[in-house]
């Protein structure tokens, strides 16, 4: 099993580059990532080869996680998100909505490689 | 009519009978003397027609005339009857009349009671006869004894001033049935039956009396409701066609909260009164609700002229008369504390979403950093990457601390606000250079500043420090130069009439997308950007230089070329 893009959407260099060095654990050909909501959703759309997994934070400057998560959604109805936040009020909202896992912050990384390898299956 | 048919039927045929009667008579005993005393005649017959003419004549002359006599008077007998006939009945229509009148009419006559309608009976429930009865000073009990005083006054009154002057005057009776009612009384002296009399007319006003009394009391009860009402209200008339409003009255709260006081603002125009009730806009509150007759509610609005001010909610209505009335609150004590207890709900929420999103955030990157550790311990070829998550551990744990830091001074820098002083500028930036040089210390950080060879002061606090010291933190933390770099130029600039100092803070660091040049200074932008862990930076420096009358911006260190650094410009107002 190789996955061959992640999408990682966070405004904090710090978490890309945490989540970057996480995956690492998993044979991830590449590693995309988005400062906001609004380039994600640029970024998904104009790829030609989408990301498989989209990492999705909820807080972020120019459009929000749930925002994106709606628009991408729009675009491509198969598009799987995983949902990060450490406000649980949003969970509900997030996989009404579509999100395929919901990632409560501060989170364990083997969860996130969990819910990764088990969107890829 | 018939009555007078009547009598014209008996007693006048009478009075021409007897006329009939005197001229046959007349005639015999004119006959009887000619013929048995005089012997003119021969014949009894010739006596009773004589053939001398001018006796004829004569006696027919004497006969017309007892005829014509007896005619007359018998047209005179029935005029004088007739006369006193009509007045017979006009004196009885008229008494009926008085009787059915709704006013008591009394006429008195030395002091007695001469005549008396059955109106003025049915006041006191006494019949005529027992009125005629009664002596006029026993009549007196009929009067209320509290109003006696009053009846003797206007008596002795009448008898030592003008005794025909009209009196008019208001008393109690007892009735017979000794129920109270209240008469008004109109006295005149007239002319009866040929003396002075009193005519005296009474009005049952105990219905009116009683009415009036409701009225004062319930005018009394809504006076008591009005003074002692703990809001304002004030009643006011248009003048003008509505153009303008005269205070037509003010309770006891309505003035305390106005601080005015009522005797000095009735009748004055309440444009005058006060003065900024049109930009209050209750002014054309007051004008709908006079036209339209509609209540309206001004809710609570700042108040503000040269002798008042304060937070004031308006309820307007339309009296039937016209009027227009408001009913009014200071509304200012409230109104501190619904914005000092929004403010605190904005505090904590920022509070709330500062630690629990920022922080958590944080503790998320420590979390996630110290498990790849453990995951990597046994494992040398991660070395590179330990100490990258190293350094991450590091920024995060100094991030946590500055927000915590910042947390713990935000009550201190508020307090600070109030001491606004004149402040050099050149002090101010070394104390924030230091500042950020220790918190970054063992970064390699190169900082350049040019200041004018004059001193140059501004208007402000020791906030200007913090603020300047978050824009230099902001261009250490968002820059991955070696060296990191920061040019800090200052200068006297004239911008319109305002002599201000300029202040720039150059970095070159990552730069600033020209979409969020605008939106890094926005309160909701401070909890979303969590790079800088500054989570309140940008805003809060753009507040505080708000505050003492400056601005501030970003633009691109390199006009156009985004990625090469960012360029803050502070403007502030220069004190001389």
């Amino acid at each position: 099993m190789i996955i061959s893009k992640v999408l990682v959407v966070d405004d904090d260099q710090y978490v890309q580059n945490l989540y970057k060095l996480i995956l690492e654990g998993l044979p991830v050909q590449s590693v995309l990532l988005a400062n906001n909501g609004k380039e994600a959703k640029n970024v998904y759309v104009n790829s030609n080869h989408k990301p498989d997994i989209i990492i999705m934070d909820y807080r972020m400057p120019l459009m929000n996680g749930i925002e994106a998560m709606k628009e991408i959604l729009q675009t491509d109805k198969k598009a799987k998100i995983v949902f990060a936040s450490a406000d649980p009020s949003v969970k509900s909202q997030a996989i009404s909505l579509g999100a395929s896992a919901f990632l409560s912050k501060p989170f364990d990384i083997q969860d996130l490689l969990q819910i990764v390898k088990n969107l890829i299956k | 009519m018939n009555n007078i048919f009547q009598i014209s039927d008996l007693k006048n045929k009478r009075i021409l009978l007897i006329g009939i009667f005197l001229c046959i008579f007349y005639w015999f005993f004119d006959t009887w003397l000619d013929f048995f005393i005089f012997r003119k005649n021969n014949t009894f017959f010739l006596a009773l027609f004589p053939i001398e003419i001018h006796e004829l004549w004569m006696r027919l002359f004497a006969v017309i005339f007892i005829l014509i006599f007896s005619i007359l008077a018998n047209y005179f007998y029935i005029t004088d009857k007739k006369i006193k006939l009509q007045l017979e009945q006009s004196k009885q229509q008229f008494k009926n009349i008085y009787d059915i009148s709704p006013i008591g009419i009394v006429i008195i006559q030395d002091n007695q009671i001469k005549y008396v309608n059955q109106t003025a009976l049915n006041y006191i429930g006494y019949t005529r006869e027992e009125i005629k009865r009664e002596n006029l000073k026993d009549l007196l009990k009929i009067i209320h004894p509290e109003d006696r005083d009053i009846i003797d006054e206007q008596l002795k009154k009448k008898k030592s001033e003008k005794p025909d002057q009209e009196l008019n005057y208001q008393f109690r009776a007892i009735k017979k049935n000794g129920n109270i009612i209240w008469l008004d009384n109109y006295s005149k002296t007239i002319e009866f039956n040929g003396k002075p009399a009193d005519l005296i007319v009474y009005i049952d006003i105990t219905g009116r009396k009683q009415a009036e009394k409701k009225v004062e009391e319930s005018e009394k009860k809504y006076r008591e409701l009005f003074n002692n009402i703990i809001s304002g209200l004030a009643i006011y008339r248009a003048v003008n066609g509505g153009q303008d409003f005269k205070i037509v009255d003010i309770n006891l709260f309505g003035q305390k909260i106005e601080n005015v006081k009522k005797e000095k603002v009735i009748g004055k125009k309440v444009s005058e009164v006060f003065s900024a009730i049109r930009e209050f806009g209750l002014f054309d509150v007051f004008q709908r609700v006079w036209k339209t007759g509609k209540p309206e509610h001004h809710p609570a609005h700042f108040y503000d002229d040269e002798k008042v001010k304060g937070w004031r909610e308006n309820y307007v209505y339309k009296l039937p008369s016209g009027e227009i009335v408001a009913v009014y609150d200071d509304v200012t004590t409230e109104k501190e504390h619904e914005q000092f207890l929004k403010a605190s709900y904005e505090k904590i929420n920022f509070y709330k979403d500062l630690l629990s999103h920022n922080m958590g955030n944080v503790l998320n990157n420590i979390n996630a950093s110290l498990q790849l550790l453990e995951k990597w311990d046994e494992d040398f070829q991660k070395s590179e990457k330990k100490s990258e998550v190293m350094n991450i551990l590091r920024e995060q744990v100094k991030l946590g601390s500055s927000l915590i830091s910042d947390v713990r001074k935000l009550p201190s820098m508020e307090k600070e606000r109030g001491k606004v002083d004149s402040l050099n500028v050149k002090d101010l930036i070394h104390s924030a250079i230091n500042r950020t040089s220790k918190f970054f210390r063992g970064k390699n950080i190169e900082i350049e500043k040019i200041f004018p060879s004059d001193q140059l002061r501004v208007k402000g606090t020791k906030l200007l420090t913090k603020a300047f010291e978050k824009i230099l933190m902001n261009s250490v933390i968002h820059n991955n130069s070696d060296p990191i770099r920061i040019w800090i130029e200052v200068k006297k600039v004239r911008i319109e009439n305002d002599t201000l100092v300029r202040i720039e803070f150059k970095d070159n660091g990552i730069g600033i997308s020209d979409d969020r040049k605008k939106m890094i200074f926005d309160k909701d932008y401070k909890i979303a950007n969590r790079k800088g862990g500054l989570g309140i930076g940008l805003s809060l420096v753009r507040e505080i230089i708000n505050e003492y009358g400056g601005q501030i911006w970003v633009e691109d260190r390199i006009s156009g070329q985004t990625s090469r650094g960012a360029n803050f410009i502070v403007l502030l107002k220069k004190k001389s």
